[in-house]
């Protein structure tokens, strides 16, 4: 019985092969983004924990003024450490010959020979350190790629505001830097910033750091990993003399933390994708199987007549469904290899690892398998329950006709009577066929909050990019200085050629204190009606800084749990360490970082400092030759720790955020079309085929194929357009969702839907329903319709 | 072949049996009282105009709708009590259909059509057998698309009649058919009456085609008003149409 009624799933399968398609690709679509976007998780993680373990990668990062050595050996004592790392790290300055602009680095110590240190490198060219050249740097891989820097070159370092010529003994990376962005930015830049590994004695001589450290790296026992702020607290107070700047657990460090939350992303999409697509496809599939089933209603009662029993028949129909999973399935697998290939390369551009690779996950195949399976066979169920649940006798006779009801517009006859007899016809149409109307809504709603995901991703990197350095920070150069330096320095700076404004600002790097809750942070100090830097509210506002007193960043004063007109207390890391306080005046907004601003002079005065510069922003009005002559004073000022570029930040930020996103914003279209196109093509191809007659009726009357399928068309874009404005408020919550995933200390993404991103979403649904209506179209101009006359109704 | 009541015991017997349909707010009785019995070896037919509920008499019979109250029995058991897949076993072994549109599996061939009989009962014919049997030993491979209505009807008489039924019931078997084709299926059916012995029961609203049977049972408005013993059997090429 089993074969002979296979071969009829088979030629049904081939007679319905449009339909099924259709249905197979938006399982395909869902189970394709389950594999691709899990096994690109996998592929991180694998890469992630094998990279980890290969350089020993710390559990946390202490920086600090400066420390002997003999503390740190004290501080392994303590509860909860296992191993410790002192290192010397500071910032350095490029000089390279090719590039009139100085370039930000950072010197990291290690040791001589090649050991198996806490954070270790791997090397990638060249040889480690060796025993005959004291000056010897092995440089950033990504870096010395851009810059085309070669094992056995020399490269000019500013060491301590004096410039070194060093031999590149080779060039490497590490697992602490696998997404290496400079201070204060949040995008990976390889031609402006490296990591240059030095000879700890050769670092020691050169910053006068013999037997001292500003720079602790540690791993934590297995136990302690569980609550490493305890720990760090620990570590805080045995170092709270030596001035602690920052005291970071690996989930809070910046590459691990970049890649965690884009690991995060995945999952959350990994859910999020295959869900809205599967739900779609056992709607979908619901329609088509309660049609099939209904189509069959005679064969159905027919078998059942000559003692087939339910479950043959059931299992018969539960076929279809088991078809479109594992075909689905199958295709979905493939798709998401695809996928994973593709992130993948993707993300070797963001993240470097020694070996990233797309590997095969046949666990979460067959699990995606699995998945398609169940949510097709449960599509499949209802349809056939149906026509189960029919004895023989009642399924051999033609159905009774759907509800011929007035529907509920027909209680308005003005309205009624003054509607074309072809919107009559839609509108019962759509009232009396009330779960398919429903389901063509649910899936172009879905298909619709794709299309604003997709575009709200792009705008909301436009605008935390257009926040942040078209509002926030309005300055084309930031000079940061090594020492903390008096105004002199600053009116020095005003008379660097084509430079048209300056402002001072003044960095105090403290420990914020509100009852139990405590954060290490940063104050900036900057000048009354300051131009350079604005700090804004999200809407836009601009917020004056206060005479007195702090503006802090939302995030912030949530960590902190303080609220305006609150008194919260500050430690700072320079001086005499002492307590001070402060009221917050005003709470702002601030996309990247945990901004807390005040007053140039009244923080100078707080601290005790008549007029101490850290940094100083600058805007220019420069001529090429004034930009080269610039570039040339700033590499020989010694005190000059880095320097920024503004201008170049925003368009390293914009490549490399939006250029991603518009690379996952095309994908997601392009799988919101398949939604369209398989709902619209399922309900309506299906709405063709019991509408037979009618359509047969209507061309016998005269009317022109084209005629006849603008009221299909017409049909659908009432259904597709409500489902796509339904689904503009869900595209949104589903954005503000993925973002929070991207919001941490480091950067705050916005969910922020351009109004043009609306119209867009119904421009493209409309475009996704008059492409469907073609192939419909098609399939009504070729229909046979004097033999649909003659048929048995 | 005989038409005595005596000489022979009676292949399925009905016993006050009712049968009424809710539809929506509205009860409609479409049999009511019926007391048939239907004899081993005959063709019976059961003649009545449309809508006097001869279909639904003939769904009693073979199992595949319930009386809402009454009996049918067949060998004394009361199938009216069994099971759905009781009442299936029932029809898997003891009957087969034939139906006015034939009812065949589009999609699938002659021979696959009857086979979807014979592959779930005991002892069935052979599928090609039983076409050549109707006179489509040429025919096997061709869908259902692809036949003549009499055609097709012949391939669902094989259908029924593969299966070896001790009961074979047919639904206004020529309903869809012209008078030739008519009479080349109605030949076919007495032919399998005579010589497989098979119970026929076959229902129409044609007198003419009642000729032909054993026995004449007319029906008319849910009641069984006659059952006659037909002396003066004609042969398919006789009817008048």
């Amino acid at each position: 019985m089993v074969k002979i009624l296979d071969r009829k799933l088979l030629r049904d399968l081939l007679r319905t092969k449009g339909l099924l398609i259709a249905v197979i690709m938006i399982v395909a679509v869902g189970t394709g983004s389950f594999v691709g976007m899990l096994s690109t998780y996998d592929n991180l993680l694998i890469a992630r924990t094998s990279y980890y373990s290969r350089c020993r990668m710390a559990d946390f990062w202490i920086d600090l003024k400066k420390a002997p050595i003999s503390e740190i050996k004290n501080l392994e004592t303590l509860k909860g450490i296992s191993e410790l790392r002192e290192r010397i790290s500071f910032p350095v300055i490029v000089d390279l010959e090719n590039s009139n602009k100085p370039i930000n680095g950072l010197a990291l110590s290690m040791p001589a020979g090649p050991c198996s240190v806490i954070n270790n490198i791997v090397m990638k060219s060249g040889s480690y350190f060796t025993n005959d050249i004291r000056d010897e740097v092995i440089v950033s891989d990504k870096f010395a790629l851009a810059r085309n820097i070669q094992p056995g070159s020399f490269i000019n370092l500013i060491l301590n505001g004096t410039k070194k010529k060093l031999y590149v003994a080779g060039t490497a990376i590490s697992s602490e830097h696998i997404y290496l962005a400079p201070p204060g930015g949040i995008v990976d830049n390889p031609l402006g910033y490296g990591v240059f590994y030095l000879k700890r004695e050769y670092m020691e001589d050169v910053f006068g750091f013999h037997g001292a450290c500003n720079n602790i790296v540690g791993i934590l026992t297995p136990k302690a990993r569980y609550n490493s702020e305890q720990v760090l607290d620990n570590i805080n107070k045995s170092l709270k003399d030596y001035g602690v700047y920052a005291a970071t657990p690996l989930k809070l460090q910046f590459s691990n933390l970049t890649l965690s939350a884009e690991m995060g992303g995945l999952q959350t999409m990994a859910t999020m994708f295959p869900a809205m697509f599967l739900s779609v496809a056992a709607l979908v599939l619901n329609v088509l199987m309660t049609r099939i089933t209904e189509q069959q209603r005679t064969i159905v009662g027919t078998l059942k007549a000559l003692g087939i029993n339910n479950m043959t028949i059931f299992n018969h129909f539960i076929k279809y469904g088991l078809f479109v999973g594992v075909t689905g399935g199958i295709s979905g697998c493939i798709l998401g290899h695809w996928i994973a290939a593709w992130m993948t390369v993707m993300y070797k551009t963001f993240f470097e690892f020694p070996n990233l690779l797309n590997e095969l996950y046949p666990n979460t195949m067959l699990i995606a398998i699995l998945i398609s399976i169940v949510f097709s066979v449960i599509g499949t169920l209802r349809g056939v329950r149906r026509i189960i649940r029919l004895n023989p006798a009642e399924a051999m006779r033609e159905p009774t006709p759907t509800s011929c009801e007035n529907i509920l517009l027909e209680r308005w006859t003005r309205l009624w009577t003054n509607l074309d007899f072809r919107w009559q016809i839609i509108l019962r149409s759509l009232f009396r066929n009330k779960s398919r109307t429903l389901i063509g809504i649910v899936a172009a709603a879905i298909g619709s909050s794709m299309v604003v995901l997709a575009f709200g991703f792009v705008n909301s990197m436009d605008e935390m990019i257009e926040f942040q350095f078209s509002k926030v920070m309005l300055s084309d150069y930031n000079l940061s200085l090594k020492d903390d330096l008096n105004y002199g320095a600053f009116i020095e700076s005003k008379k660097l050629p084509g430079i048209s404004h300056a402002e001072p600002i003044f960095n105090v790097p403290c420990t914020f204190i509100n009852k139990n809750y405590h954060k290490k942070g940063m104050i900036s100090g900057l000048i009354s009606g300051a131009k350079l830097t604005i700090p804004r509210r999200a809407n836009g506002d601009s917020v004056p800084i206060p005479p007195v007193g702090l503006l802090m960043t939302k995030r912030m004063a949530q960590h902190l749990d303080i609220s305006e007109g609150q008194t919260v207390s500050f430690v700072p890391v320079r001086g005499e360490r002492k307590t001070y306080e402060a009221k917050v005046v005003s709470i702002i907004d601030s996309m990247i970082g945990l901004s807390v601003y005040a007053d140039f002079h009244y923080l100078n005065y707080l601290l005790g400092e008549t007029s101490a510069v850290s940094d100083i922003q600058l805007k220019s009005n420069q001529t090429p030759e004034q930009k080269i002559s610039f570039f040339k004073q700033l590499k020989t000022i010694p005190n000059i720790q880095s320097i920024d570029e503004i201008k170049v930040q925003k368009k390293i930020v914009t490549k490399q955020f939006t250029g991603a996103m518009q690379g996952t914003a095309f994908m997601m279209i392009m799988f919101a079309a398949v939604i369209f196109f398989g709902s619209i093509l399922n309900g309506t191809l299906i709405s063709i085929a019991e509408r037979h007659r009618e359509i047969a009726t209507f061309r016998v009357l005269g009317y022109q194929a084209m005629e006849v399928g603008t009221i299909f068309l017409r049909e659908n874009i009432v259904v597709n357009m409500i489902g796509t404005i339904a689904g503009l408020p869900l595209g949104y919550w589903l954005l503000v969702g993925m973002m929070s995933q991207f919001c941490n200390d480091a950067y705050s993404m916005p969910s922020v839907v351009y109004p043009s991103t609306w119209l867009w979403t119904i421009i493209l649904a409309m475009l996704f329903v008059l492409g469907a209506h073609w192939i419909v179209q098609k399939d009504i101009s070729k229909m046979d319709w004097s033999q649909a006359l003659s048929m048995k109704e | 072949m005989t038409n005595s009541k005596s000489a022979i015991k009676p292949e399925i017997k009905l016993v006050d049996l009712t049968k009424t349909y809710q539809m929506g707010e509205v009860k409609v009785q479409v049999l009511r009282d019926i007391d048939l019995e239907i004899y081993k070896g005959e063709l019976s037919v059961i003649l009545g105009p449309s809508g006097s509920g001869k279909s639904t008499l003939l769904n009693m019979i073979g199992g595949i709708d319930r009386p809402t109250s009454g009996k049918v029995l067949f060998d004394e058991n009361d199938i009216a009590t069994y099971s759905d897949s009781k009442l299936t076993e029932y029809r898997r072994s003891n009957v087969g259909f034939v139906f006015q549109f034939y009812n065949l599996v589009p999609t699938l061939t002659a021979r696959e059509n009857v086979q979807v009989s014979t592959e779930i009962c005991d002892n069935p014919m052979d599928p090609d057998e039983a076409l050549q049997h109707v006179g489509l030993g040429d025919r096997m491979d061709h869908f259902p698309a692809q036949m003549s209505g009499g055609q097709q009807q012949r391939v669902a008489i094989a259908r029924a009649l593969a299966k070896n039924p001790r009961l074979m019931l047919c639904d206004e078997p020529t309903g869809a058919l012209d008078t030739e084709t008519s009479v080349i299926v109605l030949n076919l059916l007495t032919k399998l009456n005579k010589e497989l012995n098979t119970t026929l029961v076959l229902i129409t609203h044609a007198p003419p085609i009642a000729r032909m049977a054993h026995r004449i049972i007319s029906i008319d408005s849910g009641k069984v008003e006659t059952t006659q013993i037909n002396k003066k059997r004609i042969k398919a090429e006789e009817i008048v149409w």
